[in-house]
């Protein structure tokens, strides 16, 4: 990540109730996410590791502005940002069931800023898990996947033809060199860069290989 | 920008830097740069004749071959874009995580223990005079073993291979399956249909029901001529058997690795099985190939490792033992030996749930710049680990190639055999796939022999965990390994294992106990493979 998460104030997961009696069995759960000390607070990524939720579902409360579209007469501000977002593919089943996500912008329904707080919604129909929910949840505020690095032009510019034409006429000038100095340095750089990853296969340590016993660790 | 677009442009950025970092680019570029060099090629299209020359020296398959099989081995390291710490990545589940690091801690014990007792080192240089002793008998070192050395005075000295055992047998291994259990998971009680007393394996993964299986081996159907049936000598060649030879030349013309996948998902015909198997695994050797195995064999030369006496107490226990197999004795050092030094092999942990033990060089416990890993290719050999190795030595008489497709073999599809994961291909879930379909297909025979006292996977586990090798005859386990390879999957194993049971039902049900039921599934040797395999995927 090349970026520091947000502060925010992540209150515990919290059971809903039914006629005020707590059940362990409703297979659901919420976190309350506040941002006290941000200013304008924006998320672009949501990032955790699973522990056996089935469903994610997030919410967002939004303020309200002259400019802010209403949903209804009583719109509240929340807003519905990921619905159900299935982590595990079979809730009976172990797979995904500890997983890493990142939830990102592009999951997104609405974007997210002008925050007043986020909603949690994690749900597991199965009663075969003792408890669940979320660790190291970590919120972005831009997206911090790595990105790809870009593609090389020849391979974008299939079919493309080069319109320029060089026109040569004995020596070439001092730019034309430079520049063709530079792409060879270039090309030495490049070359450099792609050393292969084939290893020598050694295993010693300076030639020497006595062992007595194995480390523990 | 889509989710989906950016996924595939990470892909293509990795399958270019791929290329890039392999010596196929450079050999690429060097032909392209000769092509470019001609003069028979006119500045104006200097692009697509290069193009056309490189396609027609046949540059266009290899490319393709790589390509091919750098996205099956990104694909079978993980079903979904893992994150994580490269911890998670190895295995996400934690309690699974940790079995298999108590397993690797209760190996390490008990190799510890073993050279304290013998009072042998783990590893040592070997001497120059014993190098030399060792290079002529290379070839033949199934007489006196590896450790074996001819003193001054001529007397025999070596170590008592008596007192060497086998690390662990697939009983030690199955226990360790058996006892895992999830924390998190509500104690069995009876909820559902999640539940499943009436097995040994107790976690919760998702394994493919018979319908799922039917649809990924659909090749298998009844209906459909099998190599290794259709083409026996009591049917009449012309039909079945000359189409499929036209065709499989056809397919090993073509050098192509998908192709050859799906011709051999019907079997591969004896003569061209060889040959089939390396596209499909996508070995190709060269001379630096030669070269390599030429090292780690004077790495073997080099040092002595107490797991040589491990491999040779297993090839003494298992292959020698083996009337298929005891005459590739020292073909089968020749493979293990160098391959217990392979580092290449230490790349497959960064997607394998175990972990290489770790050692240093004596006198410098605890230093990190002295931190080894033992051995060196991180593989601890257990009981009936040369199986793996045996019935390839009826395909190819070129160690070398031999060596490679091994190598290959293991590090594609071997190691899930021996650890622990969550992994859909691992033993666990073959296991929890073999327990449920077994269930499922026969419940009266399972329930009976549960109630006698005799879980069924207590005998199908060594079967599976050894791909079957040394179980069934030579010639019917390359017809499985066969279907390994072509669907790219180990869920015929526990298929097989269910067939089988299937197939001595009427025994079995008579038995009343653990031995007697042993008894019955002792000897495999008359079984044929894919008439079992239809049986227990189509008949019902």
């Amino acid at each position: 990540m090349n970026n520091k998460p947000l502060i925010c104030n992540v209150k515990t997961a919290t059971i809903p109730t039914v006629d005020g009696r707590i059940s362990t069995q409703t297979g659901c759960k919420i976190i309350d996410i506040t941002f006290p000390n941000v200013v304008n607070p924006e998320v672009g990524e949501v990032c955790f590791q699973n522990y056996y939720v089935a469903f994610f579902t997030l919410k967002a409360k939004i303020k309200l502005t002259e400019q802010t579209p209403r949903e209804g007469p009583n719109d509240h501000g929340w807003r519905m940002v990921v619905r159900r977002y299935q982590l595990m593919p079979d809730p009976h089943a172990e797979n995904g069931a500890q997983d890493c996500f990142t939830i990102t912008r592009q999951q997104f329904s609405c974007d997210l800023n002008q925050l007043i707080s986020l909603r949690l919604i994690l749900q597991q129909p199965s009663p075969l898990w003792k408890d669940f929910g979320l660790e190291d949840l970590k919120l972005f505020k831009t997206t911090g996947a790595p990105r790809a690095p870009p593609l090389p032009s020849w391979f974008m510019e299939e079919g493309k033809s080069k319109a320029g034409k060089k026109e040569l006429e004995g020596v070439p000038d001092i730019n034309s060199l430079s520049s063709n100095l530079q792409q060879l340095w270039a090309l030495a750089e490049e070359v450099a860069a792609n050393q292969t990853d084939e290893s020598l296969g050694r295993y010693e340590v300076d030639g020497c290989y006595d062992i007595n016993l194995l480390a523990y660790s | 920008m889509g989710t989906l677009e950016q996924k595939s442009d990470n892909l293509f950025a990795n399958v270019l830097c791929f290329l890039r970092s392999s010596s196929l680019f450079n050999e690429l570029l060097c032909t392209a740069q000769d092509e470019a060099q001609r003069t028979n090629i006119r500045i104006t299209d200097l692009k697509k004749g290069v193009q056309n020359a490189l396609v027609a020296a046949g540059w266009d398959r290899k490319l393709r071959n790589a390509i091919y099989h750098f996205l099956q081995a990104r694909l079978n390291r993980s079903s979904i874009e893992a994150q994580g710490s490269p911890e998670q990545i190895k295995e996400p589940i934690t309690y699974v995580r940790k079995a298999q690091l108590a397993w690797e801690k209760k190996i390490l014990k008990s190799l510890n223990s073993m050279c304290t007792e013998l009072t042998i080192p783990l590893a040592r240089r070997r001497p120059e005079r014993e190098q030399k002793d060792m290079m002529v008998r290379w070839t033949e070192l199934g007489v006196d073993g590896p450790a074996f050395m001819r003193g001054s005075s001529g007397i025999c000295r070596g170590i008592d291979l008596s007192q060497i055992r086998p690390v662990y047998a697939p009983k030690d291994f199955l226990d360790v399956v058996v006892g895992m259990q999830n924390p998190n998971c509500t104690s069995t009680g009876n909820i559902g249909s999640s539940d499943y007393p009436w097995g040994l394996v107790h976690v919760s993964m998702k394994v493919k029901g018979l319908n799922e299986l039917r649809l990924q081996y659909s090749e298998l159907a009844i209906t459909q001529c099998q190599t290794g049936i259709d083409d026996l000598h009591d049917v009449p060649p012309e039909l079945f058997d000359t189409d499929r030879t036209r065709l499989g030349k056809k397919v090993l013309a073509a050098k192509h690795a998908p192709i050859s996948r799906e011709f051999s998902k019907k079997g591969c015909p004896v003569s061209m099985r060889a040959d089939l198997w390396c596209h499909m695994l996508g070995v190709e050797l060269d001379h630096v190939d030669v070269l390599y195995y030429e090292q780690l064999k004077s790495y073997v030369l080099q040092h002595d490792l107490l797991v040589d006496n491990l491999l040779y107490k297993d090839v003494k226990l298992t292959a020698t033992n083996d009337d298929q197999y005891f005459v590739f004795e020292d073909f089968l050092y020749q493979i293990l030996l160098p391959f217990s030094r392979d580092t290449y092999i230490l790349r497959h942990f960064a997607y394998n749930s175990a972990t290489p033990p770790k050692s240093y060089i004596r006198g410098k416990l605890g230093v990190e710049e002295f931190a080894v890993t033992y051995p060196p290719n991180g593989v601890i050999p257990f009981h009936g680990f040369a199986m793996y190795v045996a019935p390839l030595c009826f395909l190819y008489n070129d160690v070398v190639q031999l060596y490679y497709v091994f190598r290959k073999m293991y590090v594609q599809y071997f190691f899930r055999l021996h650890s622990v994961s969550s992994h859909p291909q691992g033993i666990v879930s073959l296991s929890l796939l073999f327990e449920q379909l077994l269930q499922a297909e026969e419940p009266e025979l399972f329930y009976h022999l549960k109630q006698v006292g005799c879980q069924p996977l207590k005998i199908a586990f060594k079967w599976m965990m050894r791909a079957f090798s040394g179980f069934l005859a030579s010639d019917q386990v390359l017809l499985l390994w066969d279907r390994i390879l072509a669907f790219d999957s180990l869920e015929v194993l526990p298929v097989l294992a269910v067939a089988i049971f299937s197939f001595r039902k009427t025994n079995l049900m008579k038995v009343q106990t653990f031995n007697a039921a042993e008894a019955v599934l002792a000897d495999l040797f008359t079984l044929q493979v894919i008439p079992l395999l239809q049986l227990a995927l189509f008949s019902k």
